[in-house]
């Protein structure tokens, strides 16, 4: 019975996109946690809804709602997502550089300004909007088939990025100081790998939905930090633990009729939760 | 390098964050071979003079030059040893890995290690009694042996002049001398710079001393004065120590009376 689940279409799509996710999530994520920039990140995720908005709004405005948006619908709100958590990706990048102090002040306010945006745009826009709260909170079955090929895009992006800059990134995230003595551009490594964060936080909007984010982005990687003792290793436990989570979630949301990125979540938190306590157990407390 | 005699010039250097200034009017000149040990109090302005040679705090005003040439620039010659501890112990990274940032230069941004590097890495990690460790992950380390792979990173630099913060603040007798002598060996063919809370190690080790409280209160090869530590620390000291390994002869502590 299970197994026919996947015989449908949008059950193959979801499958794909939580597999493509994985990709982009388990090498990030494994960054945003040895990097410690779990706040930044969660501000950038936000941030992006503000875009949601704007697309939404110009969708209407421009093309009145009809025409080529229907064609491939929500191609316009994932456009602004992307230009807003790319936006806010740069600024945060400046604004921590160097550990200025009230940082955190700054992150937290983009944060709320990005999704304020968001809200005002989508009241500007008339219509029916349910369909706006996969965009909160994860709709991986309702994805589509160019949504898919989007997110196949921005995992090569992604792995091309990272595959090229893999020593110094990790060089920059183990020791600024020296990286800079040594001459690489720190500032533009950590704007860069900001960035790569707002690639991964667009994709997976769709899967687990803005506010989850930060919790599929961190989690895989965490849990395979407690086992990995070196960043290459790390990220690739990482990524098969994104896939593991997402399929499970995936399974939970088909039988027992969930919303997909709740499910997706609380199978990764659960394991969390289990791989810490495995680990007291045998006294390496984490 | 053969033509430039000095290794590091300060002229009238001032600097400091904020409003706050840390550093005044220090004048330093480390001539190439030189084995410089910098001694003053906690907030006396030894890290920071650190970050200026570095190039990591600009100065007000005053000029640096490492090697001839601006921090920003000459740096890439020095091997910077910071102190041990400022690194989270779980992040997942090799002791081979962290000597091969060593390696890393700020214009090939996407090279992979040549055989050449690896090989500067394999013998900076064997001079450090390292390399039999190298496959280990960092968090497994102790103190010391992490401090030993953070020098290895600095070698593998093959730097000109080393520049060393505490580095023994963290080990224990045994493995601190066995620094200094590998210091002593480097020395013949680097220029060293070292900061220290351990009076003691820098008076048998160094060759010259600077003492450092905002201003440089002293700086030169001859037998250090009770006078100028207590114009460095403020109050009369009485560390020095003498053993079985023969000491500078310091002349007998008085009242420095401040």
């Amino acid at each position: 019975m299970m197994l026919s689940a996947f015989e449908t279409g949008f059950m193959r799509n979801a499958l794909a996109a939580g597999i493509l996710v994985s990709i982009a999530c388990g090498i990030i994520g494994s960054f945003v946690v040895v990097r410690r920039i779990v706040f930044i990140s969660g501000g950038i995720a936000h941030a992006a809804y503000g875009g949601v908005g704007l697309g939404y709004w110009l969708q209407y405005a421009v093309l009145s709602g009809a025409g080529a948006a229907a064609a491939r619908p929500g191609m316009w709100p994932l456009a602004g997502a992307l230009l807003f958590s790319l936006t806010a990706a740069v600024v945060m990048g400046f604004v921590t550089r160097r550990g200025r102090q009230r940082a955190d002040t700054v992150i937290g306010v983009l944060w709320a300004i990005g999704m304020a945006l968001g809200v005002v745009f989508i009241d500007l826009t008339p219509g029916y909007k349910a369909n706006l709260m996969s965009y909160l909170f994860g709709s991986i079955l309702a994805v589509s088939s160019w949504e898919i090929t989007a997110m196949a895009v921005l995992d090569i992006i992604v792995l091309l990025v990272v595959a090229l800059l893999y020593r110094p990134l990790r060089a920059v995230s183990f020791d600024e100081v020296f990286s800079e003595v040594r001459g690489l551009p720190v500032g533009a490594l950590h704007i860069t790998l900001l960035c790569l964060v707002a690639v991964s936080v667009v994709m997976m909007m769709r899967v687990v939905g803005l506010i989850m984010v930060i919790a599929l982005l961190t989690i895989p990687a965490a849990i395979s930090g407690m086992f990995n003792r070196r960043l290459s290793l790390m990220m690739v436990w990482a990524v098969v633990l994104g896939i593991v989570f997402t399929t499970a979630g995936l399974m939970a949301a088909w039988q027992w009729n969930l919303t997909s990125g709740a499910a997706v979540i609380l199978s990764a938190g659960v394991c969390y939760f289990l791989a810490l306590a495995w680990k007291r157990a045998k006294g390496e407390a984490n | 390098m053969s033509d430039i005699l000095e290794a590091i010039v300060l002229k009238d250097v001032t600097a400091g964050y904020g409003s706050e200034v840390v550093l005044d009017r220090v004048n330093l000149t480390v001539p190439c071979g030189d084995f410089l040990g910098i001694i003053g109090p906690n907030g006396g302005g030894k890290t920071t003079l650190l970050n200026v040679l570095l190039g990591l705090v600009p100065v007000r005003s005053g000029a640096v030059s490492i090697l001839g040439e601006p921090p920003s620039i000459g740096r890439r010659h020095i091997g910077y040893v910071p102190q041990s501890g400022g690194h989270d112990p779980k992040f997942p990274v090799t002791v081979w890995e962290v000597a091969s940032m060593g390696r890393i230069q700020g214009g090939k941004l996407f090279g992979k290690l040549s055989v050449r590097d690896r090989e500067v890495i394999a013998d900076s990690l064997k001079k450090t009694g390292m390399l039999d460790l190298a496959g280990k992950p960092m968090g497994e380390l102790s103190m010391g042996q992490r401090q030993r792979v953070l020098f290895a990173r600095a070698l593998a630099v093959l730097p000109s002049v080393l520049l060393l913060d505490e580095p023994t603040a963290s080990m224990d007798p045994g493995a601190s001398s066995s620094v200094y002598e590998l210091l002593r060996k480097l020395n013949e063919t680097v220029t060293i710079v070292m900061t220290s809370h351990d009076l003691t190690a820098v008076f048998s080790e160094v060759k010259t001393i600077a003492c450092l409280n905002r201003t440089l209160h002293y700086h030169g090869r001859d037998k250090l004065s009770a006078e100028s530590i207590g114009k460095t620390y403020q109050c009369p000291v009485d560390i020095i120590t003498h053993g079985d390994v023969p000491h500078r002869v310091l002349p007998i502590h008085r009242n420095a009376g401040e």
